[in-house]
């Protein structure tokens, strides 16, 4: 969305500033197929706006979901780990 | 041991499908015009994990069109219950790259819409495709 590098934009998430991207407002970017309520028809569509994110300060209290699932993910493959080498 | 991500809030979501859908509905068609999409719920989050190169985000979007109120309108004509809420709560779950060279992300994901009294939301199917570059 910027002309910005990648090491610029990352500098500035993890500064917490806003960063935003955008569509190609051009691109067929959504499948979108309707309940049959509403006629069951697919339509593929171009959208056009932007996103943005805010990085969490660092040590925040509210941890997303997404990271607990991968963080309980790591620490199972963990455990497995260590019972492999303890039963071998 | 210590891992390169990096957890963040969507803090913004401003998007149109400006050509709109046909809505077929109780014998009748009707044009929905824009579809605007724009942060519903609280709680839109992700995670950029910059070791692995890949971002994971969870929008908790509403989805709005004229043609909504249009539908609400007959409904309450017919006598329902006006639902408080105009629109479609969804939740789009993406996934995709990250690119070092100018740090744009190539999301895709699915979106999923949350109960709703006109329709069965198993019925439906709201795909985002990755950008062809």
């Amino acid at each position: 969305m910027s002309s910005r590098s990648g090491a610029e934009v990352r500098d500035a998430l993890m500064r917490g500033l806003p960063v935003s991207w955008g569509f190609n407002p051009k691109e067929r970017r959504v499948v979108l197929k309707l309940p049959r309520a509403f006629g069951g028809e697919e339509h593929i569509l171009c959208i056009a706006g932007h996103y943005t994110f805010v990085a969490r300060p660092p040590g925040g209290l509210f941890m997303p979901r997404l990271l607990v699932k991968d963080f309980l993910k790591r620490g199972a493959c963990a455990i497995k780990q260590v019972f492999a080498r303890s039963t071998s | 041991m210590s891992r390169n991500l990096l957890p963040f809030d969507v803090t913004a979501l401003d998007v149109t499908v400006a050509e709109g859908v046909t809505l077929k509905w109780q014998n009748r068609e009707i044009d929905s015009g824009p579809l605007n999409i724009t942060l519903g719920a609280p709680g839109s989050s992700g995670v950029i994990d910059y070791d692995t190169g890949k971002v994971q985000v969870e929008f908790r979007a509403r989805l709005t069109a004229p043609a909504f109120d249009e539908v609400l309108d007959i409904l309450e004509d017919l006598g329902e219950e006006r639902p408080s809420i105009g629109g479609f709560d969804t939740i789009i779950r993406s996934t995709g790259s990250v690119f070092g060279d100018d740090h744009s992300l190539r999301l895709e994901g699915k979106g999923e819409i949350t109960e709703h009294r006109l329709f069965d939301p198993a019925d439906t199917c709201i795909n985002i495709l990755a950008p062809s570059h």
